[in-house]
């Protein structure tokens, strides 16, 4: 048979749609589109879910997956990332006091791509290149909860514990993942080391796919309060520096 | 009652920034653009100064809207910009009637020996500081008007006006044509060659050898003072004060005091220590330059080693070679390699400046076998330019006699960690980044404050400068002076390559690119 397979016409058509939609579009929304049974739609779109060129997300709507974007483009360079965070890393120091740091997911763990110390402290080592665990660390978590391939990788094994705040149970992080996607940020506190606290946000790139995570990190008691709930103007600032990383990589600009 | 910012303009080399800063020296706010850089011949370098007017009139607006500002909560501009680069416009009809000759431009290599025939270079080194060097504004400005004949005369009937970028853009701001300032700050016009830094005003002797007529140049005032209110693109802000961009650096770190030193990584690489406010001679091939000048107060000088190439080497790697598709990226390509594998580049595009000043010099990548990779380039790209660093400081603690114990590093290149690594290791002193590496816009944001009275003084200032991170040296001794050695050697072969060839193969028309600048120097004679 040489004529054109209609599954692959009918499964390129959503691709196509899927794409050229800012928002993520609803079963129902597609099969109209497309003139398609609604079982029909939704058997392809499994298929397309499965072999990770659509992803389906929590509020059951779909878009193209990551997978099929980065499909012949190189992955994002940790040096780029750095030069383009460097100012508001700076500025997120500066109005903190706190370190900065940003990471980015790289074969199973999240890895520092770029550090700025705290103000005032004297023996501060740059810890760029170091990797931290994503299930304990405010930057991991930011990236395990919008990373649907990081957050594969990591919840298909063990949780190690580090001290006896940190989060181990699958069920328990999914719920913790849920909670910093309908955040937009994550906070972490005593999970990775003792006195430790950890405040981060997602860096997007222009299609808004989370491509780093942008945060501070120091003592329970400078960044929390007495609740060990991170203060809201600390927050505010790890929000605004990861608006304006995202700006440099075009998310946001109507232009 | 709104909050109130400063605001700084830097019209660098390759791009131009709008940064705004709040009370504390942060960044609130940030636009920014390249523009096009014009090689037309070899060692030639033009920019369109009208086209840097219209990027500067969209990036303060868009700065503004980027913060959420208003202009009435900025209460002071400073500006910055690229030294040396000439700009040449039209007084009634405000459009530009040459291209900018840039500061890394060398067209004017086969003038300089007829300009130190007429006042010899030690002369002028005296009056200026200045080594006699195709990098400096007098020499261009010689060749533009000798060049063109009605330009010549066009000058001299007072039909244009001259000045460095800073004059240019001051004047476009303050009203252009309807009473635009055209004035230039002390440092500025420290880099023209035209200036003497003992009286700090135009010197007739050397402005008749430059052959530039008295009336063409702009003012030369204080670096910290009043120099005019904007009318465009955006009305009322007071512009107080006008700095080149590595004195701005200097003064962004906050180096107020004799003995305290920077060096910014840009386009070119430039170590500047204050000296306090006399004018120190160097012997080893430093420039001695205004650091600044508060109204009022005594001039403060500074010792300078210019590296002309550093960010423009990796960005010819990226644009003419295409080895990278960003900046960045010759770290990454760096780092898939351990060394260099023997190879060395001389990136001597603009000749080489301190402490050589070989106008002819010509770049050279040496040692090349089977062996090396793209990967053993882009290392040898990076340690090119700690390597010139480390001869400019190796000059500075000559000159100063003493040794420089940490360097204070900022530019965009201090985002490179190997090459910040790489400096640490060859000046075998720790690299210190403070928390702001756009140093060059803080700077002029902290002189503009600071004319205006948003900070009182320059301790509030310095109590502003926090590290944010810190390289250690870790390299052995022994490898470090076989970089060292071999370094040096190949700065011997580039300056061997720009030798004009013996007398008799003169006519061979297989002339490397040297001789098209001397070519063209021959038709400025008959001309």
């Amino acid at each position: 048979m040489s004529g054109p397979v209609q599954s692959v016409e009918r499964a390129a058509a959503i691709v196509q749609l899927l794409a050229s939609e800012e928002e993520p579009l609803g079963l129902a929304q597609i099969a109209a589109a497309l003139s398609l049974a609604k079982t029909t739609a939704h058997g392809l779109l499994g298929t397309l879910c499965d072999v990770r060129f659509v992803e389906k997300d929590d509020a059951g709507l779909y878009r193209v997956g990551r997978d099929l974007l980065q499909i012949g483009s190189t992955r994002l360079d940790a040096n780029e990332l750095r030069a383009r965070a460097l100012n508001w890393t700076d500025a997120l120091a500066a109005r903190t006091g706190a370190a900065a740091r940003v990471a980015m997911f790289r074969d199973g763990d999240a890895v520092i791509a770029h550090h700025v110390f705290a103000i005032g402290s004297q023996h501060q080592l740059l810890e760029t290149g170091r990797r931290i665990p994503l299930h304990a660390t405010a930057l991991g978590k930011v990236l395990l909860a919008f990373d649907p391939g990081a957050a594969r990788t990591v919840l298909s094994g063990p949780l190690p514990s580090l001290t006896y705040r940190t989060i181990t149970e699958r069920s328990a992080i999914l719920r913790e993942l849920a909670d910093i996607r309908d955040a937009g940020r994550a906070v972490s506190v005593e999970e990775c080391e003792p006195d430790l606290a950890g405040i981060a946000a997602p860096v997007r790139d222009r299609g808004g796919y989370v491509v780093a995570s942008i945060g501070i990190t120091g003592s329970v008691d400078d960044l929390c309060d007495s609740r060990h709930r991170p203060h809201r103007a600390l927050e505010d600032e790890v929000l605004r520096a990861a608006r304006a990383v995202s700006a440099e990589f075009g998310h946001g600009r109507t232009s | 009652m709104s909050e109130s910012y400063v605001a700084a303009i830097d019209q660098g080399t390759t791009s131009t920034r709008c940064l705004v800063f709040d009370h504390q020296g942060r960044l609130v706010s940030l636009a920014q653009q390249q523009h096009t850089q014009h090689f037309p011949r070899p060692g030639w370098v033009e920019h369109d100064a009208a086209e840097i007017w219209r990027i500067v009139r969209r990036l303060l607006p868009e700065a503004l809207r980027n913060g959420g500002l208003d202009a009435s909560q900025i209460v002071s501009l400073g500006l910055t910009n690229q030294r040396e680069t000439v700009v040449v416009w039209d007084r009634l009809t405000g459009e530009p009637v040459t291209p900018a000759i840039v500061w890394q431009d060398t067209r004017t290599g086969p003038l300089l020996p007829r300009i130190a025939a007429e006042l010899d270079a030690t002369s002028i080194h005296e009056r200026t500081g200045l080594p006699l060097a195709t990098y400096f504004t007098g020499p261009k400005l010689r060749w533009l008007l000798e060049s063109d004949e009605d330009l010549r005369r066009r000058a001299e009937a007072g039909e244009l006006l001259l000045g460095t970028m800073d004059t240019w853009l001051l004047w476009n701001l303050t009203g252009g044509v309807r009473g635009g300032v055209h004035s230039t700050d002390v440092t500025n016009a420290s880099r023209t060659m035209l200036m003497n830094l003992q009286t700090l005003q135009w010197d007739p002797e050397l402005l008749a050898v430059m052959r530039v007529p008295r009336a063409a140049l702009p003012e030369i005032r204080p670096t910290l003072g009043d120099h005019g209110t904007t009318t465009d693109p955006v009305a009322g802000i007071p512009v107080r004060a006008v700095i080149g961009d590595q004195q701005a650096s200097l003064f962004g770190q906050t180096a107020f005091e004799s003995g305290e030193a920077k060096c910014t990584f840009g386009t070119g690489a430039f170590l500047l220590l204050n000296t306090g406010t006399q004018p120190v001679a160097s012997s080893h091939g430093l420039v001695t330059t205004v650091a600044h000048q508060i109204e009022g107060e005594p001039t403060v000088y500074a010792l300078e080693g210019s590296v002309a190439i550093a960010g423009a080497l990796v960005e010819w790697c990226r644009e003419s070679l295409g080895l990278i598709r960003s900046p960045a990226e010759i770290e990454t390509l760096a780092t898939s390699v351990d060394d260099n594998g023997g190879c060395f580049v001389v990136p001597a595009f603009a000749g080489l400046y301190a402490p050589h000043w070989e106008s002819r010099a010509q770049g050279i990548v040496a040692g090349l076998t089977a062996y090396i990779t793209k990967g053993h380039i882009a290392r040898a790209v990076l340690e090119a330019v700690a390597l010139q660093t480390q001869e400019v400081l190796a000059a500075m603690n000559s000159d100063a006699g003493l040794a420089l114990r940490s360097v204070a590093v900022d530019g965009g290149m201090t985002s490179n960690n190997l090459l910040m690594q790489t400096v640490a290791d060859l000046l075998d002193v720790p690299v210190v980044r403070p928390m702001m590496a756009e140093t060059v816009a803080l700077g002029a944001a902290y002189a503009a404050g600071l004319a205006a009275g948003y900070w009182s003084d320059q301790q509030v200032l310095r109590r502003q400068w926090h590290r944010a991170a810190e390289w250690s040296p870790a390299m052995e001794p022994a490898r470090r002076a076989e970089m060292l050695e071999r370094w040096s050697r190949a700065i011997e072969l580039s300056v061997a390559w720009g030798r004009p060839r013996a007398r008799t193969t003169d006519a061979d028309p297989a002339v490397p690119p040297a001789g098209l600048a001397a070519a063209h120097g021959r038709r400025v004679e008959d001309g």
